[in-house]
């Protein structure tokens, strides 16, 4: 811990032209970086071994076939839009779980992220200590919530037969499931997501409002700006990277959901993680597990995309945290 | 660090009130005061009613009374509490690894090595992206036979699942701490560097209990 | 020299002892072959039942996989009365998992002593997968019928059952006894079945059934697909259904396998099922002894266990149809107390459909389910 006091930025000068002490050789250089870095070490080795490795395991397997020799055709099944013979359809039901997946998960980060804003903003500015806290408690605690246990209580709350809140809606006459909602349907499994989506989003947010000082505000208002015009010159611009690239994240946790969505549907609806545990985990679609594995491989992908947004947005979202 | 935050709030305080007497955009923020309140209120039945609508369901017995029969039954249901017992184990054994591996790392990457920084974000956002469901299979096919057969697998792949949330949090925390000048104050206070550590955990250790019990249950 | 002399014969003497005292052990053994049951294909083939029990009992274990420990065609008993006779323990691994898992946890802890010994899969799993196990016929490989098993002994039916409508009368006033009967507008939100047909088993049989109620047959399983498409757009289909649903009431109507709905009745009195009148269909589970099973013997033990009448008689206890029914009733081998309370078979012989034809039916539910439901 000798060089505390010194901003190192964990590289040191190379290759310093003319008059170079022996210090500062090539060598010597990659011997200091080696050894700024030693501590780090323990932690790439436990994310090799539990997320590299099990992850260039899948898709390995994703580009074999049932003998083990490599092959393309796990691909080209899940991505292939079927054909229909004698009018049943034979096929494509990957290429429906992946248009509903995202559609699902583009949903259920765009909605819960402007309503985490929304809710995120109340309790920044809020001046209730122990709210805030209350609340920034919760929020990391629902935001884990899902699978079985979620299922059952939207059920419990909302199901047709015997949803408790279905019975209130109904007294006073406005019966959810008679105006076409359908807690086992698209729309329904977007409204269960919320529940870990929004708590998601505030965890998210909430930092970047320490960005968005009081201070800007109270000058806008002192040089005559109205609210809306605050956040339209202000408040958005600097936010805007924040959330959008929150909204990223949530993509992805949306996309990638499976227990919550199996346990309320029980697969009436294709969405690709529920096709997977049925292929990895099934009793029915028997020697497909090389194309659960080619799908769980073509999540992978997508949400690579989703990262490398968040990861971007990031960037430019650090600016106004310094 | 704390004072000058003080003074900023006194600061606030000050302006509003100036702002609230007699001046026409009090009642803009009265106002927002409103809109915000009924969001919360809306938010709050939101997460509330499942929650009721699951206990009523579980503690309503037969006749549509109110039982607490249900509940003690638990008890006595087969391999609940050795169940129980082995989650409460995984959850302490899960936080140890993830404390003992992400804290330290992060204090220093924070100190020596904040490019890394970024790095470590994408690095711990990926448990979030890719599916649990795709992941184990993978672990399967990595993990050596003896570590399959013991149930403390299970902690070792939760420590990955959990790095996203503990990432985060530690992350706020650190920077809310400002480590840097931290460990130059008692630094200069301490004669020793041994000194100059004690104090440093002294002062930080608050604020990571605060953030470390925040997420995986 | 004479000391050379007499070490040479000292060293001769002592080769000759040791090559005597050798081939004695090895006579002693000719007498008593060492059998590698591994490639064992009948107890008759390994030295005949005695020999089979006593390599068992020295292997001391057999490991399982998947097998409930409750609720499910009476394993529970099985395995105990197994233990108890032989004294052999049973090791069960991840008793509530799926035939898919069985299949991964083969590959993946292969050379291991817990590999799963024998396996009871779904009958596609077994016939997708032959190069896994090792044929072995059991000593009443007559008595299960030809097309239930494979003619070299690599797999074998064991138990299974017909689909059954099963219904909560305190919930439900007049039970169906018909998938016919399920459109009636009374049943609104009340119809479920075993969960996602193209992940359980009991599911997608129900969905088989529902065709051949609607005019499909083995070769066609969309009529059925289409059945529940009308079911779930006129309200009365709920989906996800288990044990459990059906004791909280949220399914008063369930669809699964005949042996499943007797567990049901036990924690929900009232809970009634038939085998409904216009559209049946059976189904069995298949056996199967991993070829590098790491306790060959009493793996094979455990195969003549289940398939002896005791066995089968077991399993009829829990109210499933053992393969071997026909033959044990025409031999009075059967238990007649727990004969009488199976639900009516229908009427004629049991046909099961081929392999072809569930591999067919599988594609198309999988391709069609949940585009049919959703209703797009």
């Amino acid at each position: 811990m000798s060089d505390l006091l010194t901003t190192d930025t964990g590289t040191s000068p190379t290759g310093v032209s003319g008059g170079v002490s022996p210090r500062r050789t090539s060598a010597g250089a990659l011997f200091r970086k080696i050894r700024t870095g030693a501590p780090v070490v323990p932690f790439i080795v436990y994310v090799t071994l539990g997320l590299l490795l099990p992850t260039l395991e899948i898709i390995n397997y994703a580009f074999r076939s049932d003998s083990g020799k490599p092959t393309l055709a796990n691909i080209r099944t899940i991505l292939s839009s079927g054909h229909v013979v004698n009018g049943v359809r034979n096929g494509g039901q990957y290429l429906a779980g992946f248009e509903n997946s995202l559609k699902l998960a583009l949903v259920t980060s765009i909605v819960p992220g402007i309503l985490g804003t929304f809710v995120a903003y109340a309790i920044a500015t809020s001046k209730h200590g122990l709210f805030t806290r209350l609340t920034a408690a919760c929020s990391g605690v629902l935001s884990q919530f899902g699978g079985v246990n979620l299922a059952f209580m939207f059920v419990a709350a909302f199901g047709a037969l015997s949803g408790v809140a279905t019975h209130w809606l109904a007294n006073i006459g406005l019966n959810p499931w008679d105006h076409g909602f359908n807690l086992y349907k698209f729309w329904g499994v977007a409204f269960v997501y919320m529940y870990f989506q929004i708590p998601l989003m505030i965890l998210i947010i909430t930092p970047a409002f320490a960005g968005l000082k009081e201070s800007w505000r109270e000058a806008a208002e002192n040089l005559g700006a109205s609210s809306w015009r605050y956040w339209r010159h202000v408040g958005l611009p600097v936010l805007a990277p924040a959330v959008l690239g929150s909204m990223f994240l949530l993509f992805g946790s949306g996309f990638s959901a499976y227990a919550t969505a199996e346990a309320l549907t029980a697969g009436s609806i294709a969405i690709t993680p529920i096709q997977i545990g049925a292929i990895l985990q099934g009793n029915v679609l028997a020697n497909q597990a090389n194309i659960g594995y080619a799908l769980g491989f073509a999540m992978i992908v997508i949400l690579l995309f989703s990262v490398i947004g968040y990861a971007l947005l990031r960037k430019r979202t650090s600016r106004w945290l310094r | 660090m704390a004072s000058l935050e003080l003074g900023q709030a006194i600061e606030r305080e000050e302006f509003m009130g100036r702002y609230a007497r007699g001046n026409p955009s009090a009642a803009k923020f009265k106002r927002i005061h409103w809109g915000r309140g009924t969001a919360l209120v809306l938010a709050a039945m939101y997460f509330i009613v499942p929650f009721y609508a699951a206990m009523q369901f579980s503690l309503a017995n037969i006749n549509g009374g109110f039982s607490l029969e249900p509940l003690s039954e638990i008890g006595q249901s087969p391999g609940f509490f050795p169940a129980l017992w082995l989650s409460a184990q995984l959850a302490i054994v899960t936080m140890v690894i993830v404390m003992l591996l992400m804290v330290p790392t992060m204090i220093y990457v924070h100190l020596r090595m904040p490019r890394f920084r970024r790095v470590m974000e994408v690095i711990t956002i990926l448990p979030i992206i890719i599916p649990p469901i795709v992941l184990i299979v993978g672990v399967d096919g990595v993990t050596p036979g003896w570590l399959k057969s013991s149930q403390w697998l299970l902690a070792l792949v939760y420590v990955v699942l959990a790095m996203p949330y503990v990432y985060r949090s530690l992350d706020a925390g650190l920077g809310a701490l400002d480590l840097t000048t931290l460990v130059e104050a008692s630094r200069r206070r301490g004669r020793s560097d041994r000194a100059g550590r004690q104090r440093f955990f002294a002062c930080s250790c608050p604020t990571f209990v605060a953030h470390s019990f925040r997420p995986r249950c | 020299m004479s000391t050379n002399k007499v070490k040479v014969a000292m060293a001769a003497g002592l080769l000759s002892t040791v090559i005597a005292g050798v081939s004695m052990t090895s006579g002693a053994g000719a007498a008593t072959k060492k059998v590698n049951w591994a490639t064992v294909t009948s107890a008759q083939a390994g030295g005949g039942m005695t020999a089979l029990v006593k390599a068992a009992k020295k292997e001391g274990h057999v490991n399982v996989i998947t097998i409930p420990l409750a609720g499910w065609a009476n394993y529970g008993l099985i395995m105990k009365d197994f233990t108890k006779k032989y004294g052999i323990k049973i090791n069960d691994a991840n008793p509530n998992g799926s035939s898919a898992q069985e299949i991964t946890a083969i590959q993946q802890d292969k050379g291991r002593a817990d590999a799963p010994d024998v396996v009871d899969v779904g009958t596609t799993y077994a016939t997708g997968n032959l190069a896994l196990w090792a044929p072995y016929k059991v000593a009443n490989w007559s008595q299960i019928p030809a097309s239930a098993k494979d003619a070299k002994g690599r797999w074998f039916d064991d138990y299974g059952g017909y689909v059954a409508i099963g219904c909560d009368t305190k919930i439900v006033t007049t039970c169906p006894t018909s998938f016919k009967d399920l459109s009636n507008p009374i049943y609104k939100n009340e119809v479920a079945i075993n969960n996602d047909p193209t992940s359980a088993s009991a599911a997608f049989y129900a969905v088989w059934a529902a065709s051949i109620a609607n005019g499909g047959s083995f070769s066609n399983v969309q009529p059925g697909i289409d059945f529940f498409a009308n079911l779930n757009k006129i309200g009365n289909f709920v989906p996800g259904g288990t044990a459990a649903t059906a004791a909280a009431g949220t399914t008063p109507i369930l669809i699964w396998w005949d042996y499943l709905q007797n567990g049901v009745a036990t924690s929900v009195p009232g809970w009634k099922s038939v085998i409904p009148t216009d559209g049946t269909i059976a189904a069995y589970y298949t056996q199967a002894i991993t070829k590098d099973s790491p306790d060959p013997a009493a793996a094979r033990l455990w195969e003549e266990f289940l398939y002896s009448s005791l066995g089968q008689n077991l399993f009829l206890q829990g109210y499933a149809r053992p393969i071997e029914l026909a033959a044990m009733t025409s031999n009075k081998t059967v238990n007649p107390g727990f004969l009488a309370k199976l639900p009516a078979a229908p009427k004629g012989a049991l046909t099961l459909p081929t392999i072809a034809q569930v591999t067919t039916a599988t594609s198309t539910v999988d391709a069609n389910w949940a585009a049919a439901i959703s209703g797009s």
